[in-house]
């Protein structure tokens, strides 16, 4: 049973770096404000870029302004950004004074059991997913996110500036 | 069904839309842990978590495998497995899931990600999941949240594949049968009033069957401030434990605050509330600083009562002032009351070109960790050159008593450097070093040594693409407390070399 069972899990791990796309899976989570948010009415706006993060989490905080000057510069060419606080019941009641000290406007939404990201297989503190209009994940960084990576692939996603301007 | 076949049959029968994704945990260490009764082991563990998905549906499951070389210690087993349906606020999960009624007095189950632990009793390492083993269906709207579950929830301290007796047999870690549900409704899109009830179904013979209950309600008050630039909300929860043995627990929060100042509050009070499957709020800042998160008091769900208070000041263009003070008493006997206290002062210095700093000093007691003094302080900073590449240095302080032991004073010195290439590779330099005499006495000889003792060790980290993370330690660590996530568990001492693999497919 234990050779079958390795073997075939040996040939999944192996096989399935050569599968194309992944989805992300849909999730209705609570804002702050008790409104619920929906992944996949989200990107029926656009690509959407999560952030998992938590207040004691030094590498998320130090990567939240890079994620504000993203959701500044992306968000009228439809790139949503969601913050997914993973602080869990203890740290609850200060997510509010934390963002607003740090003037973070982008959206959020808070996971108090921790099914999303297990749902999403995220296993570290900050990891930042890219999900394609689609649903494809498209990029997927654990740790804080390499900057030319991501806008790199959020660039990507969208219609050119230009582009749209013509159209318009 | 045989995991293998189940797989296979997913594999042929998957359709084009649907797909399966693989992540893996694996930790490798070569090396001793102190106090132990071998010399140098080979350890291995390994997590499997295997998701085939298509649309509204995911099923998958997990495995761990832990491998000793030079001990009779040896898991295979497959820890957990679920088959889940979502549809816009719907959800049905059976097998094992996670779930929490209110802020969690009367049940929250969850894991700690990433996390791996070795048991000190039965020395096997495993994921700590206090995850429930059952059925849940929950409804979330605008207006209406519903959740009603049943499951056997796991004991986290039992590591899968723990053993007892003569001949040695599998310790159950499910035993007893739960069953609960939340309501909660919005008669205005600002204000949440509900309840939570769970039942308990104890398998032991002499055990009584109780259940417990919660009410709860939140307030926005945010709209009603606006108009000034202010924000704020309140929440509330009172949890009893009904029949068996009776329990409470009272939880309260707030927060109010401006564009520049912020201010949250908390307060609690519980008694008898430890069911092993809820996890109250502790009111215990989550610190991130070696030395702070090596000593941060653990909630007593026997008894404990307190409160925490944080005001948050940002200055633009500069960084923000944080101050904590949190307090809490146990009641232990009628004569035996012990007492924890904090505060803390950081200053973030955030928006200053390729430089941020963190400040902190931080001061209290913890008498059920044995301390009746503890003063810490430090200074974290990170620079980050023209290339994108991050230097950081680490330097922290403590100074700490006990009522007893000799010397009763000592102190511990922290410092770390450390190096990241934006490309996602880096390397850090640790050094620990300690005159705590129960630190320094190796339990692993009959002598008591005295003096200062020195833990060094070299950390390197790597991402590969967006497929592989690696970390390789190599050197000596001390065990002790470590939190994450809110949740504080006990690490063991180790020196060696350990490798850490995180694979995404």
């Amino acid at each position: 049973m234990k050779k079958h069972l390795f073997t075939t899990l040996s040939i999944l791990f192996l096989s399935a770096g050569a599968t194309d796309a992944i989805h992300a899976p849909d999730f209705n989570l609570p804002a702050p404000n008790g409104k619920r948010i929906n992944l996949s009415a989200l990107l029926k706006k656009g690509p959407v870029l999560l952030d998992f993060w938590a207040t004691w989490c030094k590498p998320c905080i130090k990567g939240m302004p890079k994620l504000e000057d993203i959701h500044a510069k992306y968000s009228d060419r439809g790139l949503t950004v969601l913050g997914i606080n993973e602080d869990g019941p203890r740290g609850q009641n200060r997510i509010r004074p934390f963002l607003r000290g740090r003037k973070i406007t982008f959206a959020i939404a808070i996971d108090a059991d921790g099914s999303v990201m297990k749902r999403l297989q995220v296993r570290a503190l900050p990891t930042t997913i890219l999900i394609a209009p689609d649903g494809e994940i498209v990029l997927r960084q654990a740790g804080l996110a390499d900057a030319k990576d991501l806008i790199a692939a959020i660039d990507a996603l969208l219609p050119k500036k230009e582009a749209s301007n013509e159209s318009e | 069904m045989k995991v293998s076949s189940l797989l296979l049959i997913l594999l042929v029968t998957a359709p084009v839309s649907a797909q399966i994704t693989i992540a893996g945990l694996s930790e490798m260490q070569r090396g001793e842990v102190s106090g132990s009764d071998s010399t140098a082991i080979s350890t291995a563990y390994n997590q499997f978590n295997v998701d085939f998905s298509q649309k509204d549906f995911q099923a998958g499951f997990r495995t761990e495998v832990y491998n000793v070389w030079g001990a009779d210690r040896e898991v295979y087993q497959i820890t957990q497995k679920y088959a889940r349906w979502n549809h816009g606020g719907a959800r049905i999960e059976v097998g094992n899931y996670y779930a929490i009624l209110g802020r969690g007095l009367t049940l929250r189950a969850f894991e700690l990600p990433g996390v791996v632990l070795e048991s000190q009793l039965y020395r096997l390492r495993y994921s700590p999941a206090q995850d429930l083993e059952g059925a849940i269906a929950a409804w979330a709207g605008n207006r209406i949240e519903a959740k009603a579950l049943i499951g056997r929830p796991a004991i986290g301290d039992i590591p899968p594949g723990a053993k007892s007796g003569n001949p040695p047999r599998n310790i159950a870690r499910r035993e007893d049968w739960i069953s609960g549900a939340e309501l909660a409704v919005r008669p205005f899109s600002n204000l949440k009033i509900g309840g939570t009830s769970v039942h308990i179904n104890p398998s032991g013979p002499q055990a009584e069957n109780n259940w417990a209950w919660s009410g709860f309600g939140e307030l926005d008050f945010t709209d009603f401030l606006s108009n000034a630039g202010l924000y704020g909300s309140v929440y509330t929860e009172y949890a009893r434990r009904e029949s068996g043995i009776d329990g409470h627990g009272f939880y309260l929060s707030g927060n109010i605050g401006g564009s520049r100042l912020g201010l949250s509050a908390e307060y609690k009070s519980y008694d008898n509330m430890s069911f092993r499957f809820n996890d109250p709020p502790s009111l215990i800042r989550e610190h991130t600083s070696f030395l702070l998160n090596k000593s941060t008091h653990v909630l007593l769900l026997i008894n404990e009562q307190g409160f925490q208070i944080e005001g948050t000041y940002t200055q633009p263009n500069l960084g923000t002032f944080t101050a904590n003070v949190s307090h809490a008493r146990n009641d232990l006997g009628p004569t035996v009351q012990t007492f924890f206290e904090e505060r803390h002062l950081s200053f973030d210095l955030e928006n200053l070109d390729h430089l941020s700093a963190t400040f902190f000093f931080n001061w209290g007691r913890d008498d059920l960790d044995g301390l009746d003094s503890r003063r810490t302080g430090g200074v974290i900073f990170e620079t980050t050159t023209a290339t994108g590449q991050t230097l950081g240095l680490d330097l922290q302080y403590q100074n700490a008593s006990r009522p007893f032991g000799e010397p009763n004073t000592f102190n511990d010195k922290y410092g770390a450097i450390s190096w990241q290439h934006p490309r996602g590779f880096g390397a850090a330099i640790v050094i620990d070093h300690t005159s705590d005499p129960f630190e320094v006495d190796r339990p692993e000889t009959f002598d008591i040594e005295t003096g200062t003792r020195t833990f060094w060790s070299l950390n390197l980290n790597a991402r590969v693409g967006t497929h592989y993370d690696a970390i390789l330690f190599v050197g000596e660590r001390r065990g002790g407390t470590a939190c994450t996530s809110g949740t504080c568990y006990q690490v063991l001492p180790f020196q060696g070399v350990e490798m850490r693999l995180n694979t995404y497919f």
